[in-house]
């Protein structure tokens, strides 16, 4: 069997395993706390929240604070689905590996 | 298997782990935050008993009749004395906490303080409240239960989004609290048990359970993953 089946490839990167990861555990978290927790630029954090968007794992609400915009991000039940199956199967791998 | 393969893996798993840990609990709330405003609440306590106290109870005593003056007097001294009693105490508290946070490459406005605060700051808002409308009516025995109460609430409640052991002192002072109803007239010992005696013992405890040998401050209950 092949040992990397059911890894979800969206994940292999760091940035969008990272934010997964945070709105997993949070109801909500804007653009700016994202950026900070995960210590990325602007484009970057954004190019890869777009690609977890149009995938369907995030969804994006836009607000204002005053007159500035305030973006926040929470994860769609697919978004969640496809995380716990990707830890699922780092979980096999790590078992596998003993 | 690849040994690139089984890095990796083990690399994410830790990544996943520290980034829900630091985006839903401050972890960066110092020991000696608790234990620094526990000795200012009892230096205070000591200020209130033997400077406005006592003083208040001999000239009762000399004189042998209540005086409307002196209670109003000694109430105004115990309301600007917490007040100065709050605010240093916090401002001890949230030096601590920030020179943690520096050291740890944290800042106090994190998304997981904020929510903290927040959770914090609701029963603390609604206590003051409640509180100074009894002041209002002039019903000043419920105040030290109030406040040991209401503080307690709030400590449970922000626990959530810190460290999980602040629950175990909110639920200490909501203890005591509920005990000094039925010994009214004894708050400035509640107040004195409570703010100060549990605070330092706390800060101690979770000093030596934590902080003395640096290791991760986080105690989540479960395992997010």
């Amino acid at each position: 069997m092949n040992p990397i089946a059911g890894l979800n490839k969206l994940f292999d990167n760091r940035i969008r395993l990272g934010v997964m990861s945070i709105l997993m555990v949070n109801e909500e978290v804007s653009f700016n706390d994202l950026k900070r927790m995960l210590e990325v630029t602007d484009g970057n954090l954004a190019t890869h929240l777009v690609s977890l968007e149009e995938n369907g794992y995030l969804k994006v609400h836009k607000g204002f604070i005053g007159r500035k915009t305030n973006t926040t991000y929470s994860v769609t039940r697919n978004g969640e689905k496809a995380f716990n199956d990707h830890i699922q199967a780092l979980e096999n791998m790590i078992k596998g590996i003993r | 298997m690849d040994d690139n393969l089984r890095a990796g893996t083990l690399q994410d798993v830790q990544d996943i782990k520290r980034l829900m840990q630091r985006s839903s609990r401050f972890t960066s709330l110092s020991a000696w935050s608790f234990t620094g405003a526990g000795v200012v609440a009892l230096i205070s306590a000591l200020i209130g008993r033997y400077l406005f106290f006592l003083p208040y109870y001999r000239s009762y005593n000399t004189r042998g009749a209540f005086m409307a003056g002196d209670f109003a007097e000694l109430k105004t001294q115990l309301l600007v004395l917490s007040f100065i009693t709050l605010v240093v105490a916090a401002g001890i508290a949230a030096l601590f906490t920030w020179r943690k946070a520096r050291r740890q490459g944290q800042s106090l406005w994190e998304y997981s303080s904020r929510q903290a605060a927040w959770q914090f700051a609701i029963p603390m808002a609604a206590g003051a409240v409640f509180l100074l409308g009894m002041l209002r009516y002039n019903e000043w025995r419920f105040i030290a239960p109030g406040c040991l109460v209401f503080y307690g609430l709030s400590m449970v409640a922000a626990s959530r989004f810190t460290l999980g052991a602040v629950r175990w002192l909110g639920f200490g002072m909501i203890l005591l609290g509920l005990l000094n109803m039925f010994y009214i007239g004894y708050g400035l010992y509640f107040w004195t048990l409570g703010f100060g005696v549990l605070h330092i013992v706390f800060g101690l405890v979770i000093w030596f359970r934590y902080e003395r040998n640096e290791k991760p401050v986080v105690a989540i209950a479960k395992d997010p993953l």
